[in-house]
């Protein structure tokens, strides 16, 4: 369980993020929404111990995050950037591979649990079929999988995504966001991910948290967020509701 | 986020720099001492009733003065452009072979045909731009892909420098002139080079600030330059070609002033200056001024010494490394320059077992055909055969020094270059060579030549300060290695101006050094060969426990930190390793450039991507180089010798053109 304590985040010239308390649990599948520049990356990254906070704590299963080290902290979370790095004629087998280095470390072996832990990874997001060509090569959507599966295999209890869908298609997005909503199930893993469409965020998550200038605005499930009012406070632009046509008790935003 | 800020406080420390460094300048120049200003008005324009020190004013230090400011403006133009079209920190416009081409050509007109030498300036030009030429000629199949313009640029540098020194080895006393033009000097006595510069840099910059705005696309990538309509290739081309006109200008007028093109644009981005624009008006603007200091520097410690002559290239780093070193622990912040390439793509392979058995036999078939087949008196002789075993065990240590030390700076380099991610670092740039090198030439100067164990001794004194100085700078940063890499080179610089001074002193003894500069295996004895055979296996070992680190770094801080890599001491760790290997290796056989930075590329080149393959991969790449170079070495010109790491780099640098010629076009 994350809990934070007035967590803010400063630089010289201004404040990226105010304090802010929360609390996030195994299990659930928490949405990060806000305008751009609302501070939902830095959120994330004070999470995944990128950035320092510059006043509050960060506790992580009753403790503070940076007592954490360094590969017990990577066992507990897998955090995907916004931009993925460059990968440098290395294969999608290699790079998923890579996510078990918090498991076996500098030294240890490569075992057979390790294996089978990067082979379910590729199974889950479907990227055996690449396996073999460079990440360099793939298309955006390919990419985008092959860096969830490392994730996946890195076996984390937290996955922190920043944006994971803004490379995807609309069938993909729906692909990674249900599979990301099924593992946190099955594996009682903690999801927090920033998202950018409001539909999908309230779709695929359990509980919404919704940021405005650093600022925390409001959270609660997507049924509590999915108004006039809330969103225009949001994204600062009116939106209407809609009941959802198929999904019964659903709603949908639209401008 | 407030921007105006920001950019004041760019603006007032550029101000501040420019101001500290024109003080200095004026301060140091004897054109402006007290004397020489009052006698400035009667010497800009001379009258027939001028006194003698004016004329002196008039012909020697005015025009030096304006020589200096020109030749540097005209460097932080070109370095600025070379480093935006390669897209390196570290690219500058000798990484073009532009110096070492002119160099070549001086000293083959000075052999051959020293009455052609009227026209120096026109040979200089020719040979700068015939090496470009032959850079963009590798790059055009490749659209001028920067990390293809790159490493050829460092390859045929590095080629024709070994030749010009071998060149320089078999005609010392013909070419001594040339150790000072090489370190730059801008001795002037009248105003041609000056009347010559000015119109050229004028049309040159008004040209480069034309073209500004693609070239600030080229941040952008590839692709980015595509899609706003401009040719990635073409602009590249010819903002290579504008920065290799300028650089061959000042080449052919003043010899080689090195830093200033690496150092002014470093200077600038540090300070601030971001866009392209601002960084070129500054880092010429800054260029000038350096050059200006270490002129000033270098008449002031000339007319110190009396007898000996400093050149201004020399002077050139020991102002530009200490200022960049001082600005490098100011800044906590930099401004980080546009990412550099990835890698090039050739065919892969999986994990090489029998490309790695291939390499195999062939390195028992080398050590085989290396130890028992060599020139004689009496001709060439299988030695075994003969039972001549005296023979054998003169060629072994020498041998096992080679194969061993090629290794070593083999595997120094992939982790060098995995851990900066920075495909033009190698070993040296860590300065542990040039420390130790520094070592020795004090050593020489001050007991002389000393006995093996006090030259091993002090060159690995120098090695250890050097190293300390670069872990003090860098370890507020967690070991940064952009931070690692700017340090070093001005290090580096700093102590490489120091070696080509006491060259340019030229005696005997220089060039005894100069021999070790090159990589020399000959003076390797048992002790030397035991020792690394017993070092190298532990290093190596190292090396190869530390390749799941190595895999990780090139995704940068934000991956390998969140798979839970101990950042700052794995970059400990591994930078003290290959300080560690490189230091080894060069104590023996002196700082051997090429093997250290080319063998990690040419096992990439075989399809060895991944750290440990790679790493295999370059150690018996780098050994059998070494050990082929020096069997090269001892049986070419028999019964002289050449230095090993010359030959190293010729084969090598053969081997690794052919390569890339031969590789397909990106897709």
């Amino acid at each position: 369980m994350f809990r934070l304590d007035a967590v803010s985040y400063r630089l010289p010239a201004k404040t990226l993020l105010h304090p802010i308390d929360l609390t996030i649990d195994h299990g659930q599948v928490v949405g990060l929404i806000g305008h751009n520049g609302s501070g939902k990356s830095t959120l994330l990254k004070l999470l995944a111990r990128q950035l320092t906070p510059s006043a509050g704590r960060i506790i992580l299963e009753d403790k503070d995050l940076h007592r954490w080290g360094d590969r017990p902290l990577a066992r507990q979370i897998a955090y995907l950037p916004q931009q993925p790095p460059a990968t440098d004629g290395l294969t999608a087998m290699e790079l998923i591979s890579f996510g078990r280095y918090p498991w076996h470390g500098a030294l240890g072996r490569f075992s057979w649990e390790d294996q089978q832990q990067v082979e379910k990874a590729m199974a889950l997001t479907d990227t055996e079929a690449f396996a073999n060509r460079g990440v360099d090569e793939l298309s955006g959507g390919e990419r985008q999988r092959v860096w969830l599966a490392m994730l996946l295999a890195q076996n984390a209890r937290f996955l922190l995504l920043d944006e994971p869908t803004s490379a995807l298609d609309v069938a993909h997005q729906v692909e990674v966001l249900s599979l990301v909503r099924k593992l946190g199930k099955e594996l009682n893993m903690g999801v927090v991910v920033v998202l950018h469409d409001i539909n999908m965020a309230a779709a695929y998550c359990d509980h919404l948290v919704a940021l405005h200038s650093g600022r925390l605005l409001t959270e609660g499930a997507p049924e509590q967020l999915m108004n006039r009012d809330t969103l225009e406070d949001i994204y600062g632009i009116p939106m209407s509701i809609l009941p959802h046509p198929h999904n019964h008790g659903g709603r949908i935003a639209v401008v | 986020m407030s921007l105006a800020p920001l950019r004041q406080t760019t603006g007032r420390r550029l101000a501040l720099l420019t101001m500290a460094l024109l003080a200095t300048g004026l301060l140091l120049s004897p054109a402006t001492s007290p004397d020489n200003l009052a006698r400035l008005p009667g010497a800009l324009i001379l009258s027939a009733s001028a006194s003698f020190e004016q004329a002196v004013l008039h012909f020697t230090l005015l025009p030096r003065l304006t020589v200096a400011l020109l030749t540097g403006a005209a460097l932080g133009f070109a370095g600025t452009l070379v480093q935006q079209v390669l897209r390196n920190p570290l690219a500058a416009p000798t990484t073009l072979g532009v110096a070492a081409g002119a160099q070549l050509v001086l000293g083959l007109v000075m052999l051959l045909a020293p009455s052609l030498l009227v026209w120096r300036t026109a040979w200089a030009m020719a040979g700068g731009l015939a090496a470009l030429g032959l850079v963009l000629l590798m790059g055009a199949r490749r659209g001028f892909d920067p990390l293809t313009l790159t490493l050829c640029g460092l390859i045929v540098s590095l080629y024709l420098g070994a030749i010009n020194t071998v060149i320089l080895l078999f005609n010392q006393e013909q070419l001594a002139g040339l150790f000072i033009w090489g370190a730059g000097e801008l001795s002037q006595n009248d105003w041609r080079s000056t009347l010559a510069l000015l119109p050229r840099l004028l049309v040159a910059g008004a040209l480069i600030l034309a073209l500004w705005r693609p070239l600030q696309a080229l941040d952008l990538g590839t692709e980015g330059v595509r899609s706003l309509g401009l040719s990635p290739g073409i602009t590249r081309a010819l903002a290579l070609v504008l920065a290799v006109y300028l650089t061959a200008l000042t080449v052919s007028h003043v010899g080689v002033v090195g830093f200033i093109g690496l150092a002014a644009p470093a200077l600038v981005r540090l300070l601030g200056a971001r866009t392209l624009r601002q960084r070129l008006l500054a880092s010429a603007l800054t260029g000038a001024l350096l050059c200006l200091v270490a002129d000033g520097m270098a008449q002031q410690l000339t007319l110190a010494f009396g007898h000996l002559l400093f050149p201004t290239g020399a002077a050139t780093a020991l102002i530009g490394g200490p200022v960049l070193l001082w600005v490098l622990t100011r800044n906590r912040t930099i401004s980080t320059p546009p990412s550099g390439p990835t890698a090039m793509a050739p065919a892969r392979r999986g994990f090489p077992v029998s490309g790695m058995l291939l390499l195999g036999l062939v390195g028992l078939g080398s050590l085989a055909i290396t130890l028992s087949l060599g020139p004689t008196w009496e001709g060439w002789r299988w030695t075994p055969l003969n039972g001549e075993t005296a023979l054998l065990a003169m060629r072994l240590p020498r041998m096992t020094t080679a194969l061993m030390a090629g290794g070593l700076l083999a595997g120094a380099g992939v982790i060098v270059q995995r851990l900066t991610r920075n495909p033009m670092a190698s070993p040296e740039l860590l300065g542990i060579s040039t420390g130790a090198a520094m070592g020795m030439v004090l050593l020489v100067l001050t007991i002389g030549t000393g006995s093996r164990i006090l030259q091993i001794m002090a060159g690995g004194l120098g090695g250890t300060l050097v190293l300390l100085g670069l872990l003090l700078l860098s370890r507020r940063s967690g070991f940064s290695p952009q931070r690692l890499l700017l340090g070093g080179i001005a290090l580096s610089a700093l102590l490489d101006a120091g070696i080509r001074m006491v060259l340019a002193m030229g005696d005997a003894q220089a060039v005894a050094l100069l021999n070790w500069l090159a990589g020399s295996t000959w003076l390797s004895g048992q002790t030397d060969a035991l020792a690394l055979a017993v070092v190298t296996p532990v290093l190596a070992l190292l090396a190869l426990l530390a390749t799941r680190w190595l895999d990780l770094l090139p995704l940068g801080e934000t991956a390998a930190r969140s798979l839970g890599l101990p950042l700052a001491p794995a970059r400990l760790a591994l930078l003290l390793l290959a300080a560690l290997m490189t230091a080894a290796a060069t104590l023996v056989v002196g700082p051997l450039s090429f093997v250290g930075l080319m063998a990690p590329h040419l096992a990439r080149l075989l399809g060895y991507q991944r750290a440990l393959p790679q790493l295999l991969a370059a150690f018996v790449i780098g050994s059998l180089l070494m050990l082929w170079a020096d069997w090269l070495a001892r049986t070419l010109v028999y019964p002289y010798e050449l230095p090993a790491g010359l030959v190293a780099t010729l084969i090598g640098g053969g081997y690794f053109l052919i390569r890339m010629a031969r590789m397909p076009a990106p897709r």
